[in-house]
């Protein structure tokens, strides 16, 4: 018999008699390659419902995933970055931390809580140096187009 | 034939609607990234690592998320640079029409080539642009520190992916070599 069987609880390897083999192989082929002519046989459409209409719902997704949890880690950011830069100003009172770099974070605290609760305006600077232009890609789910494209 | 141009033709336009949201990600990724390096920067017990001998890395990351903000703006430009001046712009997702894949014998080899390149052109153009933007994420990793790698390497992708943008230039300047002998 070709292929393995289960012998006492273990799977014994059996040598695979050649013809059937070659046989299966051949019906194999015959079969994809029947299949695929009927496949690649079709007009020149644009299905609604296939793989790129389906990436776009992913894509869709992931953005608004995406959005939302950088939303809300810039938020948790400025928050902790105010508390915590606040909290060492504080400690940079004390004599014996006057050395330990306390007013430095106080500084970058206060600093970084402007910067992440302005995040959208930071990217927006960004964009302007990176490309001369305000970002295109917004929390919508877009497709990148070439030329006039060819829809 | 005429399946194989749909195929691609529609992973193209899977790659094209995938691009921008992978853009979105890893702006704000970049973003965050950016101020998170300066916080912990100004931590006091964190001055002997995180990139303290590369003051450049937290900025590069500001950068490169202006960048994957304005990412076909960047393509077009670098489309500019390559000669071509091909437009790059963000639509809402439609589904593409493929080409009609019956008349792919020209009348001569030439046109035959070009049949051939120009009905699989949105796959191309959607594969160099996910090459462009895998090369931006892989030079930002090496200079990070985070993958041992070659910035010529992300530089030759960079390019390739430019040149698969631009196919069809980059076809005719082929053939037309060819065709004149050099």
């Amino acid at each position: 018999m070709a292929g393995s069987i289960i012998k006492a609880g273990r799977v014994v390897l059996q040598r695979v008699p050649r013809f059937r083999l070659k046989g299966a192989l051949l019906f194999g082929a015959a079969g994809m390659l029947a299949f695929a002519g009927h496949a690649l046989a079709q007009g020149a459409t644009a299905p609604s419902g296939s793989i790129g209409a389906q990436l776009n719902t992913i894509s869709s997704e992931a953005m608004n995933a995406g959005g939302t949890a950088v939303n809300m880690a810039c938020y948790l950011a400025a928050g902790a970055c105010f508390v915590m830069g606040t909290w060492s100003g504080w400690q940079s009172r004390h004599p014996h931390n006057r050395e330990q770099g306390h007013l430095a974070r106080a500084i970058a605290g206060v600093t970084l809580c402007g910067l992440f609760a302005a995040a959208p305006s930071w990217i927006n600077k960004a964009s302007v140096t990176a490309s001369g232009s305000a970002p295109g890609i917004t929390g919508n789910s877009q497709m990148v187009q070439f030329g006039t494209g060819g829809q | 034939m005429q399946g194989l141009v749909n195929l691609t033709t529609d992973i193209a336009d899977g790659i094209a609607v995938l691009l921008p949201a992978l853009c979105y990600l890893a702006a704000c990724g970049c973003f965050l990234f950016f101020g998170w390096r300066l916080w912990t920067w100004s931590q006091p017990r964190h001055h002997h690592h995180h990139h303290l001998n590369k003051p450049w890395v937290p900025f590069i990351s500001l950068v490169l998320c202006g960048v994957f903000a304005t990412f076909p703006s960047f393509l077009s430009r670098a489309n500019v640079s390559a000669g071509t001046g091909l437009a790059a712009t963000l639509t809402g997702y439609t589904p593409t029409m493929p080409p009609n894949a019956s008349n792919v014998v020209g009348a001569n080899p030439q046109a035959t080539v070009m049949n051939v390149v120009t009905m699989f052109q949105h796959f191309f153009q959607a594969f160099g642009a996910a090459c462009v933007f895998w090369a931006i994420v892989q030079w930002r990793a090496i200079v990070n520190g985070r993958v041992d790698g070659s910035p010529t390497a992300c530089g030759v992708q960079f390019i390739f992916g430019v040149m698969c943008i631009n196919v069809v230039s980059v076809a005719n300047g082929v053939l037309s070599y060819f065709e004149t002998g050099g």
